[in-house]
């Protein structure tokens, strides 16, 4: 549908008094959204005097001071690398967790797909966010608190309806003969599934990987709560340099700069599909 | 059977359980781990009707879901204006939807500088009025509320936008042209035609922006202002926080969570039912 679009349509457009006003709003708005953007940038950069004398100067040089100071006192290299090890192992698990469930919602014959299909659809509606002390008190119950095991199979149980919601509507557009066939010729459920299902629903599979990376980078509340300081995630991380030198905006610039650069190299990379790729997923919810 | 089981089993054990737990610890006295827990019956429920800060907590959450809500007005005009390709639109996209993928936590440290004394916002008002007082967008209790909320609804008026536009690029642009010829002007167009045409999607977009709202304001109420002054800033996912993991009465934040649980609900429902948004759609 997204690619109906052509020049042709463009030329029947009738000009608006409109048009200049909209533009302005539009273009006033951007500014609203850069210039905070920009402040961060060049902040990473100065130093707290240098930001207090003018905020919106460029630096007077450019050095990685602010970046060093922050790595040594939030220890952002650490928990850069927990939180890749929690995010990609959360995804490996909820893929791992999920390819199958979906096959099996597909295959199930009689009303116990649909039934299934519709726990998880349920799955949607429950709001994650109050169950944080529960969720909590099971860890501290099992003595889990810290382990970044717990906080995997927390994240992938929060991410497994929607994960298994949208797997499950990409293997439906699979043709049930191509599976009978391959089955008929010997063909195990291991053997279709990699053979057969997964080359179809791989389209499926990056746009949940996509939603899933982009919302577990950036979950808070349950890092912050489960994970103890030598476990703790980028964005438990950074905060700590308000709380202790609060008054050092370039450090904690720095600090916003390394937690964001994941989601926007993502950005960058999948530019075309990424919006798209949260569209369908927000209307498969 | 089998291949399901295991995400049926890990989504009861580690999100159905804990919904379970939260109703089950809402009905206790309960004040730390080592605390024995007190069943109590429904006296929690009772304490929330005389409980002021439950009550300023659930205003202020009104305030900021409704003013959030109502940035989804622009939003859509936005997104009808990025549908008709103007010149940038491009750009415009870009920097529209960057804000929208960015962590919360760096959208709330951003703010941090952005209203901190002799900050970014200081600096902005002393440009245009150079003999304005300097305010204080955190500590005065009639600003922190606003200074929340322009935290939340900052980047999502563009990252909505967006969204409106990949929905409105499957809308036929017959439609629109038909209209034209019929005498209708580009506001008839836009509100008559292309917003109905993705009214569902728009339905979905309340949906999941009202959550955000609702649950996402803890984030930024915990580093912005914790609530304060006073409760000029308390919303309920945050008081929910607070009474948990600060005041550690433990009992009585299930009891609110149970609330905030009841209302995302009820919420998640009613705009279904008014977006007619098919449940498997």
């Amino acid at each position: 549908m997204l690619n109906l679009r052509s020049s042709t349509e463009r030329t029947h457009r009738l000009p608006s008094f409109w048009d200049p006003i909209a533009f302005g709003l539009a273009a006033l708005y951007a500014v609203v959204i850069v210039v905070p953007i920009y402040f961060v940038v060049i902040s990473s950069f100065k130093s707290n005097l240098e930001i207090f004398r003018d905020p919106l100067a460029l630096p007077s040089h450019y050095d990685l001071t602010n970046f060093i100071t922050a790595f040594d006192r939030a220890r952002l290299g650490e928990a850069f690398a927990n939180s890749a090890v929690i995010v990609v192992g959360a995804l490996a698990l909820s893929t791992l967790v999920g390819l199958p469930a979906a096959y099996g919602i597909v295959r199930l014959r009689g009303k116990l797909g649909g039934l299934l299909e519709g726990f998880f659809a349920l799955g949607l509606l429950i709001p994650i966010f109050p169950l944080l002390l529960p969720v909590f008190l099971l860890a501290a119950g099992a003595g889990l608190v810290g382990s970044p095991v717990y906080i995997i199979l927390v994240y992938t149980a929060i991410r497994t309806p929607i994960t298994v919601l949208i797997l499950t509507r990409f293997m439906r557009q699979v043709p049930s003969e191509l599976i009978e066939s391959a089955e008929i010729d010997g063909a195990g459920p291991v053997a279709v599934v990699r053979h057969i299902v997964l080359p179809l629903v791989s389209p499926g599979l990056v746009t949940i990987l996509i939603l899933n990376f982009v919302d577990l980078w950036n979950e808070y509340f349950f890092a912050f709560v489960l994970l103890r300081t030598e476990s703790r995630t980028i964005q438990v991380a950074v905060p700590s340099l308000q709380t202790e030198y609060f008054t050092e905006f370039g450090y904690l610039a720095a600090g916003i700069i390394v937690s964001v650069i994941p989601v926007y190299v993502l950005l960058v990379v999948f530019q075309r599909r990424i919006s798209e790729n949260i569209f369908s997923g927000a209307l498969a919810s | 059977m089998a291949l399901v089981a295991p995400a049926v089993l890990l989504y009861g054990f580690l999100i159905l359980q804990p919904a379970v737990d939260m109703f089950r610890i809402s009905t206790t006295d309960w004040h730390s781990l080592l605390a024995p827990m007190k069943f109590v019956g429904g006296a929690n429920y009772v304490r929330l009707l005389s409980d002021a800060k439950f009550w300023a907590a659930v205003g202020n959450s009104l305030v900021v879901v409704t003013a959030g809500l109502c940035a989804l007005v622009p939003a859509f005009m936005l997104g009808y204006y990025l549908s008709r390709r103007p010149p940038g639109h491009l750009l415009f996209r870009l920097i529209f939807f960057s804000p929208g993928i960015m962590p919360a936590t760096a959208v709330v440290m951003i703010f941090l500088g952005v209203y901190m004394p002799n900050g970014l916002l200081d600096v902005l008002v002393h440009a245009l009025n150079p003999t304005a007082q300097q305010t204080l967008w955190l500590a005065d209790p009639s600003n922190a509320l606003p200074a929340v909320i322009g935290s939340q609804v900052w980047g999502s008026i563009g990252f909505w936008s967006v969204l409106f536009f990949a929905a409105l690029a499957g809308v036929s642009r017959e439609l629109y042209e038909a209209a034209r010829i019929d005498g209708a002007n580009e506001w008839q167009v836009m509100w008559r035609i292309a917003f109905p045409s993705i009214k569902p999607f728009f339905g979905l977009a309340v949906l999941l922006a009202f959550l955000n709202l609702l649950i996402g304001s803890a984030q930024n109420v915990l580093f912005l202002t914790q609530g304060g002054p006073g409760t000029s800033s308390l919303t309920l996912s945050y008081y929910v926080y607070d009474q948990a993991f600060v005041d550690q009465n433990l009992g009585y934040s299930q009891t609110l969570s149970v609330v905030l649980f009841v209302i995302g609900l009820a919420a998640i429902l009613t705009i279904r039912r008014a977006f007619g948004i098919a449940r498997h759609a």
